[in-house]
């Protein structure tokens, strides 16, 4: 069955069509839930909350609309609200490492990072994702992840396409020197 | 800010392939004159193909099936609320018509009724307000106990 006809049977409130599209989006959807609320019982719940919630929007959708984008801001809403009722998140608060925001500038010498990267120590780079701050870890995870366009996330977010950016650097300068201290660390094992 | 911090600023999203052609131009001349950004840009390519890279974590073992119970679940349940909507609404319109049928048929034959039962006309005008009362304190009693189950199977949802 194609695209285009799951979306049109789902419209039309088959719910064969919508498990067929639960199937084909339930490691993309789980893993960005995952990154943004890092423990699994949650991302399991938020990702069960969100397929009810397509149900109930359904008919609201504009099939013109790109439906990974539409799929992925019901996601984006219902972690969200997760995280202010459970987790209220401030972007002055310090980190889970101990760190506060304003540590995570970038350093100037690279030679440690290189030489984490060229190692097989991709695990710490994962690591490294959950600890930034999650306005961040959410663009970053939608764009490398999910390799979705910046206008893509934009729409995802409901935020501006320069606030896209302007995430997506900070995030990048962010996980950077969290990898450096990693690396340091590393080192010194 | 110079040209060269400039560049610098935009090394992280000349990475991630998230600046237009005009800017992705004039960091590309700039990285073709400079070695320290060339490396530094290289460094930022490194993380990001890194992330591009990274594993994607399964969705565990029978979260779709559980998910498409509680879909089938919610549909059920959406169902018969749209018929417990239906058949209220066809009530209240049934409820209605009764209510403006009473009078002209107890004005037709309501003498014939007094003096077929042996009672004054007035006690089956008073029968007739008391039954029309009591059944809509009925309705209105009803339809309270079914709105608070609505709004408790709404949260429960």
């Amino acid at each position: 069955m194609s695209f285009e006809t799951e979306l049109t049977r789902l419209r039309s409130g088959d719910l064969e069509a919508l498990t067929a599209l639960v199937e084909r989006y339930q490691n993309r959807l789980y893993r960005y839930l995952l990154r943004l609320v890092k423990q699994p019982s949650v991302a399991e719940d938020l990702f069960q909350q969100t397929w009810l919630r397509v149900m109930e929007r359904i008919s609201n959708y504009d099939p013109e609309r790109n439906f990974e984008a539409w799929l992925f801001s019901v996601a984006h809403n219902l972690t969200i609200d997760h995280l202010r009722r459970y987790r209220p998140e401030s972007l002055d608060e310090p980190l889970p490492s101990g760190h506060t925001r304003e540590e995570l500038l970038p350093g100037t010498d690279p030679s440690a990072l290189e030489k984490l990267l060229v190692g097989e120590r991709k695990t710490w780079i994962a690591d490294a994702i959950t600890e930034l701050p999650v306005v961040y870890r959410e663009v970053v995870t939608l764009r490398f992840e999910e390799e979705m366009k910046l206008e893509e996330i934009a729409t995802v977010l409901a935020v501006p396409l320069s606030t896209v950016k302007s995430r997506l650097h900070r995030g990048l300068k962010g996980l950077r020197r969290l990898l450096e201290k990693k690396s340091e660390i590393g080192a010194q094992l | 800010m110079n040209e060269h911090a400039e560049i610098r600023e935009l090394l992280t999203l000349a990475a991630s392939g998230a600046l237009n052609a005009d800017e992705q131009r004039r960091v590309e001349e700039h990285l073709g004159g400079c070695a320290a950004c060339k490396a530094e840009f290289d460094v930022w390519c490194r993380i990001t193909g890194a992330l591009q890279e990274l594993p994607t974590p399964a969705a565990p073992v029978g979260l779709v099936e559980r998910t498409r119970r509680q879909l089938v679940n919610q549909a059920a349940a959406r169902k018969e609320l749209r018929w417990n909507h239906l058949v209220i609404g066809c009530l209240i319109v049934l409820g209605w018509a009764l209510t403006f049928l009473t009078w002209p048929v107890m004005q037709l034959l309501g003498d014939k009724v007094a003096q077929w039962l042996d009672i004054p006309f007035t006690t089956v005008t008073l029968v007739l307000i008391v039954y029309t009362s009591t059944a809509w304190l009925a309705t209105w009693v009803v339809a309270v106990l079914l709105g608070r189950r609505y709004q408790q199977e709404g949260r429960s949802v």
